[in-house]
């Protein structure tokens, strides 16, 4: 078996090859014209690098940067061998109960949902489209609605949209009005990382290619975002799934710098398999996993910060299913240093639903994890040799001093494991169950509505209301 | 006597070159070219239509499976009526409007070709206006629709309303599809069917024809 290092090196000669012979089709003659005049060869609207080419442009991205929060805690350092973690946001058009069963997802679980990503200490970016309300008009100011929401309800760093040229100008539009800057103050201190997803394989259409153009003009990071289908969008094995899923990310990360040079890009991977059963994209696999460890990989190799998943997984519902698979591809993402760690709490079903139930599972998850990945300590304190001595042999710890002094912190505490003996009449599921549901409740219940001053509101309100939308009757949901 | 247990054998097996040979062999013959059709290759995609639901059969062992039934088509065709050997009814395909996504829609196509319906492919971002227009060119009497974006599934109810509008609602069954439709959306956009996936897609418009 060939070294993890050789892998890579045949990965990228791969995906060179890719690059150079096959193209990337980009539906935009507005940016195959940007590349055209970058030198890169253009024909029936492909774009071809050479090695040379790619490697040059995607070295004016910044390996790490900082994305800013309206509250300095929550500023977010991106790259290097850090880790931060963002909700599930994917568009979900549903929420699903602990049957699995869906409903259509509402505004006010969008507002939810913002509430528990503020409570949350593992997250500081917030918003998105963590649902996508039903009730709410689906016109091209429904992102600028929920983006308006996030930033009444959150002080963290933000998160975009569907994309498309007149939602993103909108959101820049926000974004200026909220932090009283201009299109230069935002690329100078950037306030919201968005997707862009390719479609693959090997192409980008319209739609995500206007979003890369208005976010990388306004020097606002992108998450060039491949979800290469291994088998159906992709070759079966892997390894060539995971060269186009290279190739696709580098193209996009070359087309933001040449758009602006500079602007944060952000090396995604969402690829993963396909279940040669049913068809079905497969994100709770193993080869999801294996998918984000090369995603790490290479964008180390590349000098360049990456996004992977995630508490990924297929179940329908929150099961043991569900706990297989989002652990093992969260613990690769961990292991592997991914460092915009994404869709860590609350999805289920291929990205097809949220749950509230999910969510704290997967905090919980993400806790274990980081308390396996924060390591032991061998200080003195730690090796305990004191308490050792003083217990002696056939002793117990119980009630030493030592043991009552770091009970709260030597070990992790779950909120959601049943742990000791069922209490008397309950049922392990109804236990179990119930650790959730209070867990959504208390960090509901312990949402403080984050300061922002009427002068900015006014600024937002009229700016919402440029673009049409109905601000009173927006507050008046908001606030039911 | 001509075997078809050896045909539909040779379809599930995905074996085109025995296949091909049997359907030669029972031209040669003189059997019927719809008896060929009829009794070895729709039949026998029935029962891979049955083994994929059973997950005895993987996706990309089905589609060299309806290939293989495809060349033998073409063989049949020049033998069989005006029809070309279509057994079912017109059917119009495609991917709505803004939405370049056509993966699942493909396989759905290709599932309805092997059970033996007439499918027009139109491709991918196709507006409220050509589906009306295809639907009366192509005489189609269904017309599926498919997305994958939440942003998308409005065109699918543009598209209803088009067809609505051209006054050819009566004339066919509206069929949608696509990760984030439901039975429920189905509904309030005045569909009549949903199918979660191409096997029973496939099999929702063999029964919405009859």
């Amino acid at each position: 078996m060939a070294s993890t290092e050789q892998k890579l090196k045949d990965l990228d000669r791969a995906s060179m090859k890719i690059i150079e012979t096959i193209g990337v089709k980009l539906h935009h003659a507005g940016i195959l014209d940007i590349a055209r005049s970058c030198g890169i060869r253009v024909e029936d609207g492909k774009v071809f690098f050479t090695e040379a080419q790619l490697k040059e442009w995607i070295s004016y991205a910044p390996s790490t940067f900082t994305l800013y929060a309206r509250n300095p805690e929550h500023d977010m350092e991106i790259g290097g061998d850090r880790t931060v973690h963002a909700s599930s946001n994917s568009g979900f058009p549903f929420i699903a109960d602990l049957a699995g069963t869906r409903r259509p997802a509402l505004f006010s679980d969008y507002v939810n949902f913002v509430k528990l990503v503020q409570e949350t200490p593992f997250f500081h970016i917030n918003g998105g489209v963590m649902v996508t309300p039903e009730d709410l008009p689906n016109d091209e100011a429904l992102y600028p609605r929920m983006l308006y929401t996030t930033l009444l309800l959150s002080d963290k760093c933000l998160f975009g949209g569907m994309g498309g040229r007149i939602e993103s100008e909108m959101t820049m539009a926000l974004l200026m009005a909220a932090f009283d800057t201009d299109k230069e103050g935002l690329a100078a201190k950037p306030r919201i990382a968005n997707l862009v997803s390719t479609l693959s394989p090997l192409q980008y259409d319209e739609k995500m290619l206007d979003t890369l153009q208005v976010f990388a003009e306004h020097g606002q990071p992108v998450i060039i975002s491949p979800a290469v289908m291994a088998g159906s969008t992709g070759p079966v094995t892997m390894a060539g799934t995971i060269a186009l899923s290279n190739a696709e990310s580098l193209v996009g990360v070359a087309l933001s710098q040449m758009i602006r040079k500079g602007t944060p890009a952000i090396y995604g991977s969402a690829t993963s398999g396909t279940d040669m059963r049913t068809g079905a994209f497969t994100i709770g696999s193993p080869e999801s996993a294996l998918a984000v460890k090369y995603c790490a990989r290479l964008a180390k190799m590349y000098g360049l910060p990456c996004r992977g998943g995630g508490t990924l997984n297929d179940a329908k519902n929150v099961s043991v299913q569900a706990g297989i698979e989002s652990t093992m591809v969260q613990m690769a993402a961990n292991l592997e240093k991914i460092n915009f760690n994404f869709h860590s709490a609350g999805s289920l079903d291929t990205y097809g639903a949220m749950s509230y139930e999910k969510y704290v599972v997967d905090l919980d998850i993400l806790g274990r994890i980081r308390f396996y990945m924060d390591d032991i300590s061998t200080d003195e304190d730690s090796l305990a040799l004191g308490p050792i001595a003083e217990v002696g042999p056939g002793g117990q710890y119980l009630t030493h001093m030592h043991t009552a002094m770091n009970c709260r912190t030597a070990a992790f505490i779950s909120d959601i494991s049943l742990q000791g003996a069922l209490k008397n009449g309950m049922d392990a599921d109804t236990a179990l169950t119930k650790k959730m549901t209070d867990k959504v409740e208390k960090m509901l219940a312990a949402y403080r509505q984050p300061e922002l001053s009427s002068r900015t509101i006014a600024k937002l309100d009229a700016c919402l209301a440029k673009f049409d939308v109905d601000v009173a009757a927006l507050k008046e949901k908001l606030d039911a | 006597m001509t075997d078809f247990n050896a045909m539909t054998e040779a379809l599930v097996s995905c074996d085109a070159g025995k296949l091909t040979d049997l359907v030669n062999d029972a031209v040669a013959a003189g059997v019927p070219a719809g008896e060929i059709l009829n009794k070895g290759l729709i039949a026998g995609m029935d029962i891979v239509g049955e083994k994929m639901e059973n997950g005895d059969m993987f996706i990309p062992e089905v589609l060299m499976a309806a290939q293989a039934m495809g060349s033998c088509v073409e063989i049949l065709k020049p033998l069989l009526g005006d029809d070309g050997g279509a057994s079912g009814a017109s059917v119009i395909i495609g991917t709505v409007k803004g939405d370049l996504h056509d993966i699942g829609k493909n396989l759905v196509a290709m599932m309805m070709e092997s059970a033996g319906l007439t499918v027009h492919n139109l491709g991918v971002d196709i507006s409220p206006e050509s589906f009306v227009e295809e639907i009366k060119a192509k005489n189609a009497k269904i017309v599926c629709l498919s997305a994958l974006l939440t942003t998308t599934m409005p065109a699918m109810k543009q598209t209803v309303d088009a067809i609505v509008e051209a006054g050819l609602r009566d004339q066919v069954k509206i069929m949608v599809g696509g990760a984030p439709v439901t039975q429920a959306f189905a509904d309030e956009i005045g569909a009549d069917g949903f199918a979660p996936d191409a096997g029973s897609a496939s099999k929702m418009a063999k029964s919405l024809t009859v």
